[in-house]
This record gives structure tokens, sequence and C-alpha cells, in this order.
């Protein structure tokens, strides 16, 4: 560990160093161009960010690897909970074990990733009390990819890992009749449920601009949200089955997804173009978060001390 | 005795003050007893019977299971953990009162005020949603207040030697993320225990997770016959007692190791 950065005065040329500023074009540049360049700037600093997480994250190894495998042990626990109810009663409406796993398995996949990525949007309340988003407000780089970046947690693997446990005893039961289409689709409604679950912590946060002792509400949408995912949504009310559709897509996380990859789709009355409706809802009620953490943004007014 | 009464009152008196933060997290268990109420609803066919329970059973399981979640504390506080591991400790040790003591006030305090603010309020969203119906008999009642105080206590138990461990433990938060997790599962949270199949069942109503939850709604559903009810009663106490003495056994091993730092 030799050469430092006094060696090497140009940054942005090494990895794991500072990118290059974002460039300046010629006022002449169209204005998707300089968006497109601002979109790859950001992302290259949260690179950046996330590395150093995970370089600290990982002096403490031992650490690491007990809250893991902590986590994974643990959560087994609620696997195991659904083969006890599964063995006692069967199925549920008519959703064998199977079935049922790939439901969880998709809800906690998608629910794993976006609070290894996003847990800096989940500990906001934190940031707030603390006044630390004074000094978020005062650097040079996006105040979203700083709280995006500001607490990238390895050990959430934990999750992830028993997710595709749940993916596994799936497969292993046979339910999915696998096609190309649905080994696409798969990770498509992965990442689109991942999508879903860091617009809704981008939610939570943004209460926090105007209120911090509620900001535990959004745990209704997230951990309730992943628990409602698991079951097959024709169970609910109809009330709760249309606000889960409509105003918080929660069902395209798990059950429309798993219509399709377990072929069930025919009959549940739902139309066939609806396999499309994972990604897009998703965007949109991204799209929807984002604006909304904008306008908290600007309503924000430190206390001051 | 009076200190402790007074630790008790501060205690319940200071939870009076997070009134927002109670809404929301109440919110949070209405959401699940929602969720879970339909998950039964869709199990369990029509007239069917299982281990005793009925529908109705099952659904007066999820609501007071969720109203129990806060004064049993399922998922932990770690108040003395952060405490040992800043330092703190040492005052609170030199401080002229009982340490075990001293906490188990704090607790109930916060317990009580739980039990007012979170326990009875969810049972009753319970009542008008889903037309849950208790157990009427006064006996049962009394039967359950006497269950839910054992619980708080065994709970306390299980807690105050989770936070202790931190005098050995540097990081706090595996021991807890387990104790959390156990919690969650053995205590029929999940999946009622009566669920189970019978031997495992058999053995996890001798586990003290069982007395979190299980034990104390137990109380007051109608399945169980009064003898049964004693029983269950009697192994939370003995739980109850067990986990006194080993937190007290603990802590005096705990209490010779700590050095302070002078300056």
């Amino acid at each position: 560990m030799t050469t430092n950065t006094h060696a090497n005065p140009t940054p942005g040329q090494t990895p794991g160093q500072t990118p290059a500023p974002a460039p300046h074009r010629p006022p002449g540049a169209s204005r998707v161009q300089q968006q497109v360049d601002i979109l790859r700037h950001e992302l290259a600093l949260y690179g950046v960010l996330v590395r150093a997480r995970v370089r600290a994250q990982w002096q403490y190894r031992s650490s690491f690897l007990i809250m893991t495998s902590v986590t994974f042990i643990g959560l087994l626990g609620e696997l195991l909970a659904l083969v006890l109810l599964l063995h006692r009663f069967d199925s549920i409406a008519g959703w064998t074990l199977g079935e049922i796993a790939l439901l969880y398995a998709l809800a906690s996949i998608s629910f794993g990733m976006a609070e290894m990525v996003g847990a800096g949007f989940d500990l906001f309340p934190q940031v707030i009390r603390r006044g630390e988003f004074d000094q978020v407000l005062l650097r040079p780089v996006s105040i979203f990819t700083q709280t995006l970046a500001s607490d990238f947690q390895l050990r959430r693997l934990g999750r992830i890992a028993q997710g595709c446990v749940a993916l596994a005893i799936s497969v292993q039961a046979g339910v999915i009749d696998w096609t190309l289409a649905r080994l696409l689709y798969l990770p498509l409604v992965l990442g689109s449920g991942m999508l879903f679950f860091l617009a809704l912590f981008v939610c939570g946060a943004t209460l926090c601009f105007w209120t911090v002792e509620s900001s535990q509400l959004i745990n209704v949408f997230t951990n309730g949200g992943t628990e409602l995912a698991t079951y097959p949504l024709p169970i609910y009310h109809v009330a709760l089955q249309r606000f889960f559709t409509f105003v918080v897509p929660t069902a395209f996380v798990s059950y429309v997804p798993a219509l399709f990859l377990l072929g069930r789709l025919d009959g549940s009355g739902w139309p066939r173009w609806s396999v499309a409706l994972p990604p897009l809802s998703a965007a949109a009620f991204a799209l929807a978060a984002f604006a909304l953490w904008r306008v908290g943004v600007r309503h924000y007014r430190s206390t001051g001390s | 005795m009076r200190l402790y009464l007074e630790v008790a009152r501060l205690s319940f008196a200071r939870h009076t003050t997070y009134r927002a933060a109670m809404l929301a997290g109440m919110a949070a268990n209405v959401f699940f007893g929602i969720v879970r109420s339909f998950l039964f609803l869709a199990v369990f066919a029509p007239g069917a019977v299982h281990n005793g329970w009925t529908e109705r059973d099952a659904i007066a399981y999820v609501w007071i299971a969720q109203a129990l979640l806060t004064p049993v504390s399922l998922w932990g506080d770690w108040d003395i953990a952060l405490s040992i591991r800043s330092g703190d400790v040492v005052t609170d040790l030199s401080r002229p009162y009982d340490y075990y003591l001293y906490w188990l006030s704090q607790d109930s305090g916060r317990a009580l005020f739980s039990i007012f603010s979170r326990m009875l309020p969810t049972l009753g969203i319970g009542m008008l949603l889903f037309d849950v119906r208790l157990s009427a008999a006064p006996e049962r009642l009394l039967l359950f207040a006497a269950s839910l105080a054992l619980a708080i206590w065994v709970s306390f138990g299980m807690r105050f030697l989770a936070n202790i461990a931190a005098f050995w433990l540097l990081d706090y938060r595996g021991m807890g993320t387990l104790l959390m997790f156990a919690n969650n599962f053995f205590s029929g949270l999940l999946v009622p225990i009566a669920f189970w199949p019978d031997t495992l069942a058999r053995v996890a109503y001798l586990l003290p997770f069982a007395a979190l939850i299980q034990t104390p709604v137990d109380m007051l559903l109608g399945v169980n016959s009064n003898a049964d009810l004693a029983r269950a009663l009697g192994i939370q106490l003995l739980w109850g007692v067990a986990l006194l003495l080993a937190g007290r056994l603990v802590l005096a091993a705990a209490v010779r190791r700590v050095v302070v730092q002078g300056g």
C-alpha cells in the first residue's frame, strides 16, 4: 500500500477513487445528454461509496459472518412456520406449499435486495433527528445518492439467502413448468419488486421531513406488505385487494408474477397482458416516490442550534 | 420498595410521551392482525375443527397475540446492553439500589403502560373488525391477568440475560437477533403451537417461549380445560423463577468482570 493519492495526481483514473466530476458540455448539447451524464456520474459515485462501506464492513469479518448466519437461520423459522401451517391445512385457498413458497420467495428476495441497497432510507429518521441531514445538504453530491449509499449492509445477504431457500423449495416441488420466458421473467420481477420496496423506503424517509415520530408507519407497507404478499391475493377483502393493486402495488411483487410462473393466469381473472405490469407499476411507483422525496427535501427546515 | 414503585411510575410516565410512535406501532399490529385473520379464514374449511380449535378460536388467537406483542416486548429492547457498551452501567451499578430490581421496575412501568395504550386498543379493533369473541367466564379473565403478569416477568428474565451477555460479547446484536427469531417462532406467534405436529408441540409447550404468547392466549380461548391451564401457569411460574435465579447468577459473575477505567 505505498501508492496513494499523492503519487497519483489525476483523480478519476484509478478505480476506487473519486470519479471525474460531471463533464460540462457546451450549451449546445441536448438536455437528455446532460441528464444521462449526471446519472452516470451519480452511479459512479454510488459505486465508490458502497465499495468503501463494503471494505469497512469486511474489516469486522466475524461480526459480519455471525450476523448474516444468525439472520439466515432465524428467518428459516419463518419458512418452517409456512411448512407447519401447510402440513396442518394442506393448502391456502388452493395453493400448495410449493406455490406458497414461490410467493414467499418473490417477496423475500425482493425485500432483501431492497433492504441491502436502500436501508439508508430506512434509517433516515435518525439522520433527521440527529441533525446530520444538514451535513448531507452541504456536500456537493446529490442528496439522494448520499442517502442511498449511507447504509449499504452486506449482512442483509442473510434474508436473500433465505429467500433463495424458499425458491429452492418451490422448484423442488416441481410447481413451475420452466420455459425460456419464465426463466427470463423471474429476474425481471425480482428486480421490479426490489425497485418497489426501495420506493417504499423512500416514501417512509420522505415522511420524516414532516414528522419523525410516526415514521414507523411505513412498516405497515414494508414488513406488513411482505407478509401480505406471502399469501394469494384473493384471500383478502376486496377493498384490500384493490388498495394493494392500484394505490400501493404490492400485488405485483409476488401474486401476479406467480400467476404467470405457475401457469395460473388463465382463469384467475387477470388478463394476459398483466404480465407486463410488475415492472411498469414498480417504475411508476418509484417515479412518484422520487417526486415526493424532492418535495420533502425542499420542505426541509433545519432546527438549528 | 417505594423506590422501585417510583421507578416504575416514572417509566410509565416517560412512555406516555411517545404518542405518535405508539399509534404508528399499533397500525402495524392491526395490519398484521388483518392479514393473518384473512389467512385463517382461508385455511379453515366451513365447520372444520383442528385440535379443538375452530375458525373463531384461530382469529381470536391472531388478535390476542398481536395485542400481546408490546406488553411482552417480543422483539426485545437493548437499553441495558447499550449502557454496558457505553460504560454507563458503572454508574448504575454503583447507585444505592438493586440493579436487577431497578430494571425490573423500569420494565414493569413500560409493560403496564403498553397494556393500556397498545394491548386493549388492538384487541378492541380486532373485536370490531373480525367479531373476535373471548371466553366470558370471569375466572378465565383472572387466569389471563395472572398469565399476562407471568409472561411479562418471563420475558424480562430472558431479555435481561440476553442484554447482560454484552458484558462478554462486544456485539450484542447477534444475541438480540437470535432471541427475536426464537421468540417469533417458539412463542407460537407465526403458527399457534396447537397446530404443530404433536411431538413438536409437546416440547414447545415446555419451553419459556410458549409462556410469552401461547399460554396467555390459551387462557382466553375456550379450548383447554382448567386443569391444563393451571399446568401451563405452573410452567410459566417455574420459568419465571428459574430465569430470575439465572439472571442474578450471571449478573454476579458479570459484575466481577467489570473493570472501571479511571480518569
